[in-house]
């Protein structure tokens, strides 16, 4: 499957304009990379998934003149500053009291296609819910690779890990999954 | 006797992954049919990704709407260690005056410079005379055969202390800067890379970085160096030292 270009090849055009300052381009960034940072951070449990995707592009988009590179290479960005910021989360959570949990359903526009809405809620939940029961690293390659979506190089920079380790991180988190579906019963 | 059906085989009924078809699953081609349970996941995972985006915070919406503004062309290069804190309110003054005071502090500035480096000798020996002469036309200031200004106060450049360099102040020069606009100097100045030499970690300078562009700073969060499959706990004080230090440096939520 070919990568999914979603500035339509106008990346270039889209930074050159951002960085400018450009209130159009900066909005085409966020609609265009916002949808991913929020699943990645949705599917890694993040509290607060929407205030942290904000949190996220108020960086990014402030620190568009530090960025220098394709877009490929944007999206690399984007996320290493998604995966930090998720990092940070985590460890707060560590320090404070577990809160309630959220609704699940993100505060959006009102959809047309209600059945189709919540089939892919279901979806989102059950992807949510398979890799939960992932190790944490297992859990951000896995992720970072089907929705960045990034390559083990890009993976293995970002992680500070080798290759290798990144490889043998994703066979182990997609074996965990078979399992999961398989003798596990989660309902598909 | 136990039912055979009541043993379960530990070992998983799919056979271990080998590398093809771990990237088969993962970039979104067919593989083999038995793990097609594998791939319907991975595209429910980037099925996940293709909902319309989060609604902004109210801060971003606000950036999203206004765009940034343009950087000012000084910030560029400016040296970390030169001393901004002095210099920057000057320029903010300046800003807030009008054409003929610009040209006029402009002027100011540049003969003062000018003056001082005449009188020090400084200046390459073809253009020390001629800048020595155009500066006794358009100051008080007159230079000896030796180069030394002749109405010096000792302190050798010939600024008179009652009309020199205070004559390109205005009055109100000083309210003229915003406190606020030094703060948000300040607070920029954070952000900048040159800025972060204190901190000694890899907080938002490794984040920032291009993967695999630039060497990663060794002190990385400790998830990254932590076994491959190290629970959250075992993970979280480096990488949060890392990131807080992100936080502050980005100053997201405060501008």
């Amino acid at each position: 499957m070919a990568h999914h270009d979603r500035f339509d090849g106008e990346f270039d055009t889209v930074l050159a304009a951002a960085r400018a300052g450009s209130p159009r381009a900066l909005t085409r960034i966020f609609t265009a990379l916002a949808p991913v940072v929020d699943a990645y951070l949705r599917a890694q449990g993040a509290s607060e998934p929407e205030d942290l995707t904000s949190e996220v592009f108020l960086a990014v988009l402030r620190k568009l003149g530090s960025f220098d590179g394709d877009e490929p290479g944007f999206r690399s960005w984007v996320f290493t500053i998604a995966h930090r910021r998720l990092v940070d989360e985590r460890r707060r959570a560590g320090r404070r009291p577990v809160p309630a949990p959220l609704a699940e359903a993100p505060d959006r526009p009102a959809p047309d296609d209600v059945e189709a809405t919540v089939i892919d809620s279901l979806a989102a939940e059950r992807v949510r819910a398979l890799c939960e029961q992932l190790s944490v690293d297992q859990r951000d390659v896995l992720l970072m690779r089907l929705l960045g979506p990034l390559t083990i190089d890009e993976i293995a920079a970002l992680m500070g890990r080798t290759r290798g380790s990144v490889k043998a991180l994703q066979r182990r988190g997609l074996d965990a999954i078979s399992r999961l579906i398989e003798r596990e019963g989660v309902p598909q | 006797v136990s039912d055979p059906s009541d043993h379960v085989p530990e070992m998983p009924a799919v056979p271990p992954l080998d590398d093809a078809t771990v990237d088969a699953i993962l970039v979104g081609d067919c593989g083999p049919r038995r793990v097609d349970h594998l791939a319907a996941f991975a595209a429910d995972v980037r099925a996940t990704a293709e909902r319309p985006p989060p609604r902004p915070s109210p801060e971003l919406a606000a950036l999203l709407a206004h765009g940034i503004p343009a950087p000012s062309p000084g910030r560029a290069t400016r040296s970390p260690s030169a001393g901004h804190g002095r210099r920057r309110p000057a320029l903010a003054t300046a800003s807030g005056l009008g054409l003929a005071a610009k040209v006029g502090v402009a002027t100011t500035a540049a003969v003062a410079g000018l003056t001082g480096a005449a009188a020090a000798g400084v200046l390459p020996g073809d253009t020390d005379a001629p800048v020595r002469k155009v500066i006794e036309v358009f100051t008080p200031v007159e230079f000896t055969d030796d180069g030394n200004p002749l109405d010096q106060g000792g302190n050798g450049t010939g600024a008179d202390p009652s009309g020199g360099p205070s004559d390109a102040r205005e009055p109100g020069d000083d309210a003229d800067v915003p406190v606020d606009a030094d703060r948000r100097e300040e607070r920029d100045d954070a952000d900048e890379p040159e800025a972060d030499g204190e901190r000694g970690d890899d907080g938002p300078d490794a984040a920032d970085q291009v993967p695999g562009t630039e060497p990663q700073d060794p002190a990385e969060p400790a998830d990254t160096v932590a076994d491959d499959d190290a629970g959250p706990n075992d993970q979280q004080d480096g990488a949060g030292d890392a990131t807080d230090a992100d936080r502050i440096d980005t100053g997201d939520r405060d501008d």
